[in-house]
């Protein structure tokens, strides 16, 4: 048979039988003759929306789950996002722990909330932002992609997973600082520290998945340390920002991280130890929170169109 | 029941026609594999079919309404695709397979491929051919009523081959239906009921193996057919 003849686009035109079924298999019907149009109707079937068995709460439930039973088999995970805090509170914070500022603060409860806040914002960016990433470069994200898994419940989960490894930083430093550094708050102030830090992963989680969309995954980590470092820096997490050049302080003011920093300092410390501390004058909490959640609001709608971008152009 | 159906598909990439006019119609229960060169359109296809892309110009239809619509009812390898780190075998089939209106329980599809010895492994421990069938467990785990396999055994031995086709049976004949793409003319012709054969975005035959093959090699066919277009339409000029 000279299959050369046959026409593209069509189907040759023998009549030889279908090859038989393999068994086990149910038989085919028969292809169409000519092509699409010469096929029967197709039999409409009611459109089934995917709903996950158990609802989206079950699917983000057992994301996060999943999650977090990951993060646990990496070592090199909790050494960098859980204890690095926890170590350097107890090299820095611990030291001076008992140094008071002029308004009778210890100096260990403003480093429990500089380096705190430290942590939770590395999770935030660094973590989030690489771990994403790392997703979409292996493919795994372009896998999902093919299954009724909504993209919304996979970075639900990695944020709900994020909260929880806070929750954890949180924890430990609170223990650390309430134990060996001193530190003296009455539950509801321990329940605001908390919340704040539960609140910092929140409105930072934007900026990890703007990271992890915009830069190319292998470089992802790089990008990230490289805008959180002098982020951390310049928002006063490790040092006061009168002890740096005056254009840490000019740039400060524009970092949603030093305004989040403003914001966690100014719910446990008094005012005047604020300023003492930071070096920063102190603004009004309105002001530091549209510029946290202003910036937040900005990444995410930039993430969001990054993610479409690539969903739409990207070619297999 | 007609479960895929596109006409008149066009896809193009900036100056790129990726797809060029295809018509393209997937009954119940037929096994149908797709061949073509690299760059030909199979992987485009799947996209398509799996409401990653859309078409520019065309109407792609999967189980009788848009591709999107059908997303719990088709399972799909595709080619270049990953898995995390990390993550057990059982942790990551159990979360897939919650994402989906029902599903396979757990333990019996890891049974069908063959990973039941692997449940409790990490991923990443997997080799290369158990990776595929892990894949393929997440394509299975929705009970789905069609099976889009871009290039599903090109990490796997040949005891491995065998073995997944058997599973890609057994769901047939629970009433899927299979689109794969392979360059494994072999493949093609042992396990295909039909074999679509595509060249620079066009389809340019279609047939069940006998039809296309007669007394030929399907290899020499597949050449003469991509070889034909080739002189038809020099480099570039197919637009």
């Amino acid at each position: 048979m000279s299959t050369h003849a046959i026409e593209p686009g069509r189907r040759p035109t023998t009549d030889a039988t279908r090859a038989p079924a393999p068994s086990g298999r149910t038989p085919a019907p028969a292809s169409p003759a000519t092509g699409p149009a010469a096929a029967p109707a197709a039999e409409p079937v009611p459109e089934v929306r995917a709903r996950p068995t158990g609802g989206r709460a079950g699917l983000l439930g057992l994301q996060v789950a999943t999650e977090v039973r990951s993060s646990l088999r990496s070592p090199e995970f909790a050494v960098g996002a859980v204890i690095i805090p926890v170590i350097l509170y107890a090299m820095f914070g611990l030291t001076n722990a008992s140094s008071l500022l002029p308004g009778g603060t210890r100096i260990g409860l403003a480093m429990l909330v500089s380096l705190s806040c430290y942590g939770v914002v590395t999770l935030a960016i660094v973590v989030f932002g690489e771990d994403v990433a790392k997703d979409r470069g292996r493919g795994w994200l372009r896998t999902l992609r093919a299954t009724p898994f909504p993209t919304g419940v996979y970075l639900a989960g990695k944020l709900g997973a994020a909260l929880v490894h806070a929750a954890l930083i949180a924890v430990v430093m609170a223990v650390l600082a309430g134990t060996a550094g001193g530190v003296d708050l009455r539950p509801g102030q321990w329940a605001v520290y908390g919340a704040l830090m539960l609140a910092g992963v929140v409105v930072f989680s934007p900026l990890g998945f703007a990271i992890a969309y915009l830069a190319k995954p292998r470089t992802a980590a790089v990008v990230a340390n490289v805008i959180f470092l002098p982020l951390a820096f310049a928002s006063g997490f490790f040092a006061p920002l009168s002890e740096l050049p005056d254009v840490m302080g000019d740039i400060a003011r524009y970092l949603p991280t030093f305004h989040f920093g403003q914001i966690a300092y100014g719910a446990l410390l008094p005012a005047d130890d604020v300023v003492a501390f930071t070096g920063a004058a102190t603004q009004p909490l309105g002001a530091h929170l549209g510029w946290v959640l202003g910036s937040a609001a900005v990444l995410a709608a930039a993430a969001l169109l990054a993610a479409r971008r690539e969903a739409v152009t990207r070619r297999g | 029941m007609t479960v895929i159906e596109m006409s008149g598909v066009t896809k193009e990439y900036g100056p790129v026609h990726a797809l060029d006019g295809v018509d393209l119609r997937v009954e119940r229960g037929e096994i149908v594999a797709l061949l073509g060169p690299n760059g030909a359109g199979k992987t485009t296809t799947f996209e398509l079919l799996l409401a990653l892309a859309r078409p520019t110009r065309g109407r792609v239809e999967v189980l009788g309404g848009p591709p999107s619509a059908a997303r719990g009812r088709v399972g799909a390898m595709l080619q270049s695709a990953g898995l995390p780190e990390q993550v057990t075998v059982r942790e990551l089939v159990r979360l897939i397979g919650r994402s989906y209106p029902r599903a396979v329980p757990v333990d019996e599809v890891l049974e069908r491929v063959h990973l039941d010895g692997r449940a409790g492994r990490s991923v990443t421990t997997l080799s290369g051919g158990e990776r595929q069938r892990l894949l393929l467990a997440l394509a299975l785990i929705g009970e789905p009523e069609l099976l889009l396999l871009d290039e599903p055994t090109a990490a796997m031995d040949v005891v491995s081959r065998r073995s997944f086709w058997a599973q890609a049976r057994t769901a047939v004949g629970h009433g899927a239906t299979v689109l794969f793409a392979t360059h494994d003319m072999t493949e093609a012709e042992t396990v295909a009921d039909r074999i679509l054969v595509i060249a620079r975005g066009r389809l340019l035959a279609d047939g069940t193996p006998t039809e296309l093959v007669g007394d030929d090699d399907l290899e020499e066919v597949f050449l003469a057919l991509t070889e034909e277009l080739s002189t038809a339409h020099p480099e570039g000029a197919v637009r």
